[in-house]
Formats: C-alpha cells, structure tokens, sequence
C-alpha cells in the first residue's frame, strides 16, 4: 500500500486482482485502518468485471464482504452482482427533515418532542411496526416504496421528489422475495430498529457554503430532524436467502471470500437478487417516509403548531448500502456499470442530468450522520467524484471501538451524564445502546468530512449539532 | 473450553467460539450461543419446542443455515431454545436433525440484549481436533 497525495493511498494490482484497490483516507485517519479492511478492497479488486479501480472511503471499516465504505462497478453485460457489496441492511440510508424553525422556538420543548418521537415510533430489538400492514399492502410496499405511503396521505409529492431515486426502484417483483422475509419483514415496517439507527432533533450549528445553503434552504440555528434506517429483518433475510442459492458459484466465478458470493448480473439468479434488493429498497424508504410523516405529526402537536408554520420539508433521502445501474465514464469511454456502495453514499455532482432540477446547478444534497455526541454534516456532490469515485463518497463516522469495549469504558448513568454534558438529550429503548454507540466508538466525523472534502469527492455546506437523539 | 461456547466483540458485531466433543455437539452449543447473545430471561413465559431439519453439502454451511434458521425461528415466532439436542448424518451431505426445548417471548416484549441479525460466513470455521472439534461463527448484528 503506498500513499498517492494526503488523501489517498493504492494497492496496486496483484495476484488475482484486476484492478487497483484506492483508498480515500488521510494520515491521521490512517492509523484506524484494519488491515482485515484493506484485504477486504483488495479481495473486491478481484471480482469479476470490475471497471475501474475498487474504492474505500475514509469511514472504511472490516465488514462481510466488501469493507464498510467499499464502492466498485462492474460491467453489467459480462461483469456481477453480488450481496456482499451491498449489505445485509439493503438500502440502509439518511433523510433530513428541515423546518421554518430555530433552535430557540424549540429549545423549551426539546424532551417533549423526543419523548413523543420515542412513544410514537417504534424502536429498539424488539420493536414492530405502529400501522397495521396488510399482506396486500406490503406487496404493494415493495413495488411502490415511498409512493405507497404517499398515495396514503402520509406525505406529499415533494417528497418524492426530494428522495433518491424517487423513493422507488421500478420493476421490483415481490415474486423474487421468500415468505421467510416476507413474514419477517411485515411486523418491522414503520420502525426505526436496534444498533447505530436513530431519529435525531438537530440544529444547522454553521453554514459552511453560504450560497448553496442559501439555494436549498439552510440557515444558521435552523432546526431539523434526522433519520438513519433501513429495511429492518425483510432486507437481511433477502441476502441471507440470496447467499444461500447462490453460494455453489456455478458459474466458475473468482470469489475470494464466501461473504463475496456473486452471480453475473445478466443472469437469472443476478436477476432474481436485484429485483429482490429492489423490493427491500422500496420497503427501506417506505420506512423512512412513515416515520418521518409521524415526526411531522409529533412536531405539530407538540408545538401547537399549524403544519405551514412548522415548514417540514424533506431537503433530501439517500441510500447508502444499494446496488444501482448507472452510467459512467471509464477511460474516456461512457458505460453501463452496476455500481455497489455499501456504507458509501451517491454524490453526483453539478451538471448530472439525472439529478432532480433543482439540484443540477448544485450537485446532489449527500447526507452523512456522524456519532450521536459531535456533528452530522450536509455536503453537496462534486463534479471530481464522477471522475474519480463512480460519484460516491463516505457514509459516516465508521466504528473504531468494539461494543464491548465500548460496554466496558463507561456504564450507563456516565454516558447520560457524558451526553448531558455536551447538551443533548438521549432516549433509547435500552441503556446498552446508549454505551455501545458513545462518541468514543467512531472516528471524529471532522477528519472524515475533511478527507472526502480535500479529496473532491462531496463538499461541505453545513454541519448539525445534535439537540436530542432517539435511538432503538 | 470443551462442550461451551464463548462470545466475544468484532469491531461492529458479535462472535462465538464453540467447542464440543463431537459434531453434533458443535451444533448444540452453538445454537446455545446464540440464545445467550440474545440473553432474554424466562418469566412466565409459555413453554414450547421446535424441531428442525436442514441439509447441505459442508458442515459450515449447514451450521449458518442452522443459525439463520433460529434467527427467523425468534424473530417471527419469539421461540427462545434453553436445550438442544442434534443428531447429524453424513451419507452424501450432512443432514441435521435438531430438537429444542424452551419458551415463547415474541420480540415485541422480549427485549434481547442485542438483536443478531444474520449468521455470516465471515471467517467461518468448523474443524475437527485432535479429540474434540471447534468452530467459529460471526453474527451481523
């Protein structure tokens, strides 16, 4: 591995690697690099297919196939698809909810609203869903996927046009999906789940792009509402199913590790596994479109307010553990690749014609929740991530410390007191969340947003306190 | 560490280290593992049992199709297993037949410590030793 400027190091191709492994990642963030992480780029570099080089974001940790943070594209005529390059959390992702209020026109209301949040949507292990899902409904949840909720009456046409994609993948048949997860998946709809998931109250702390934060509605002491989660049992059991017939690797494939079982993506066990991803990602942002229309609701009632008042409107949802066909530039040459990111979020830049008009001239909203103590941060996609990137940048803070040694550093009343001390207010369905996801377990976000920033990858327009924090 | 199980932390999830006398025995005390992960005590809780019968042509395979099995098995019925037995024959793949006695806790009011996700092939391991057999499994979490 050797290092190419101050935000990014190589591994150059060897052995059965195809390509060169990149990393984005400067030195301080360096010395968090596992080196089961960096095997792990590696071993994706072998995959066949692959167009361009395998990437990792600076959020890079070891996870089950490709690392935390990977991103690769493969041809989709000869290149494959594999669930290991997109996570057993399909379509784990963040929206903002931004609001016409300060922190000061909510400041005396802060423990009633996460208190409301926290009654109202269901969260933590055990949680089930707090609308009641037809086995109807939920065929059409996984056709339709914000669209469903929408056409409901829980949100409004903005808000489809204010989430990646639209909030659907078309051509998802529920016919690729087991009952297992089907059934699995029916009691989960509408809740917010266990481990690093939340609903977070927050505040625009600084703008850091005046003129695009002007553009998409931003302002210094602006109050807004975060959202992290994704599509619960349903999407595990679809990878756990999907590893499971396709693990014979009869079609000869290279596969470095079992957790990087793939299939071609122009095959008929490919094509299953994506119309079932497709299916998972309609029910993740199903998921969060419900639980941010019960926010909406939670927000008005408990600060007797008209919903004009409140202004709640959604900035932007994206994805970060997916599978997308786009096109790219490889060589000079325009291709059609399938693009993994799993634990990396899109970043088109300014000019994309695929983005939404009102985000061309600006590049994408990319939205990176950091740890529940320090800062989440707003970026916009930079024209420099088409070319070096496949228009992707990083996800998060990335997990350095084990739960357990989380666990172990500090007991419950000294995380409340710890996160008192920083002036936000947490409630969790269990103590032992609160410990194992302490600022301490993650890298500081600011050395993340500041490499993906150097590096051109997504700019920063404004970074987030967090005011309360709800988590499962 | 014979006949036991013995959890412990990746950077992001859960691993169990199981040691047995035999095969079969790996797979009890695994599935034990994983009940001890969720560690949900019993109250008044009803009593029940689950059979299950899996095949597949490698033992390590068949160890996370048992696991991912009693994953689904709690999550969409809320079976929680306190004893096991496992019976194993391998004529052409390895066929399993489990038994396992416990209780019914759904999720919804059953409040596991921690909610294993999805058994991995990450770093999968079932070996045999020179007189007793050890395996390794890590759970998404």
């Amino acid at each position: 591995m050797k290092r190419i400027d101050k935000n990014t190091v190589i591994i150059e191709k060897s052995g059965d690697m195809k390509t060169d492994s990149i990393i984005f990642i400067n030195d301080k963030l360096e010395q968090f690099l596992e080196e089961s992480a960096t095997k792990q780029i590696s071993d994706v570099a072998c995959l066949d297919g692959i167009r361009g080089n395998a990437m990792a974001m600076p959020d890079i940790h070891s996870g089950y196939g490709f690392p935390i943070g990977g991103v690769a594209g493969f041809d989709t005529s000869n290149g494959i698809i594999s669930p290991g390059g997109v996570g057993y959390d399909i379509n784990c992702g963040v929206r903002f909810l931004k609001t016409n209020l300060t922190e000061d026109d909510i400041s005396a209301e802060i423990k009633n609203i996460a208190s409301a949040i926290f009654s109202n949507i269901p969260s933590g292990v055990g949680s089930s869903g707090s609308i009641s899902i037809k086995k109807h409904d939920f065929i059409s949840i996984m056709k339709q996927g914000a669209h469903w909720p929408v056409s409901k009456g829980m949100g409004c046409d903005e808000d489809i046009d204010n989430t990646q994609l639209t909030g659907r993948m078309p051509d998802a048949d529920p016919a690729s999906v087991s009952e297992k997860a089907v059934k699995r998946g029916l009691k989960q709809q509408s809740t917010l789940g266990s481990g690093n998931h939340f609903v977070e109250l927050q505040v625009v702390d600084s703008i850091l792009d005046n003129e695009t934060a002007q553009k998409w509605g931003l302002f210094k002491g602006q109050a807004g509402v975060m959202i992290h989660t994704g599509s619960r049992g349903f999407g595990h059991q679809i990878c756990t199913d999907t590893l499971k017939y396709i693990n014979n690797n009869r079609y000869g494939l290279t596969i470095p590790n079992r957790q990087l079982a793939s299939v071609p993506f122009d095959s008929e066990e490919g094509r299953k596994y994506f119309s079932a991803m497709k299916c998972a990602s309609n029910y993740a942002w199903c998921n969060r479109q419900i639980i941010m229309h019960k926010i909406r609701d939670v927000l008005t009632s408990v600060l007797s307010i008209s919903p004009q008042m409140l202004g709640a409107d959604l900035l932007y949802d994206v994805s970060h553990n997916i599978a997308l066909v786009e096109e790219h530039s490889i060589d000079g040459v325009k291709e059609e690749l399938i693009v993994h990111r799993k634990g990396a979020t899109r970043s088109f830049g300014p000019g994309d014609s695929r983005l939404p008009p009102r985000f061309r001239n600006t590049g994408q909203p990319v939205i990176i929740p950091g740890d529940m103590g320090t800062a989440s941060y707003i970026m916009k996609g930079m024209r420099k991530a088409m070319d070096v990137s496949l228009g992707s940048t990083c996800h998060g803070a990335g997990r350095i410390m084990s739960r357990k040694g989380a666990l172990k550093k500090m007991s419950a009343s000294d995380a409340v007191k710890e996160m008192r001390s920083r002036n936000v207010y947490v409630l969790a369905a269990s103590n032992r969340t609160i410990r194992e996801e302490m600022p301490e377990a993650y890298k500081d976000i600011s050395d993340v947003i500041s490499t993906v920033h150097n590096a051109g990858l997504s700019s920063a327009v404004a970074r987030l306190r967090p005011l309360a924090v709800i988590k499962g | 560490m014979k006949n036991s199980f013995n959890v412990y932390s990746t950077t992001a999830d859960i691993g169990l280290k199981v040691c047995g006398s035999s095969l079969d025995e790996i797979f009890v005390n695994a599935a034990l593992g994983y009940y001890s992960i969720l560690n949900i005590p019993r109250e008044h809780n009803t009593q029940s049992d689950k059979t299950i019968d899996l095949k597949a042509k490698q033992k390590e395979t068949l160890l996370v199709d048992m696991l991912n099995e009693l994953i689904y098995i709690y999550e969409t019925e809320g079976f929680i297993g306190e004893n096991a037995s496992a019976e194993l024959h391998c004529p052409k793949e390895y066929i399993l037949h489990m038994h396992l006695k416990g209780y019914l806790c759904p999720m919804e009011t059953g409040n596991p410590d921690v909610l294993v996700k999805a058994a991995t092939y990450s770093n999968l391991a079932v070996k045999e030793m020179q007189d007793h057999w050890e395996a390794n499994i890590i759970f998404d979490i």
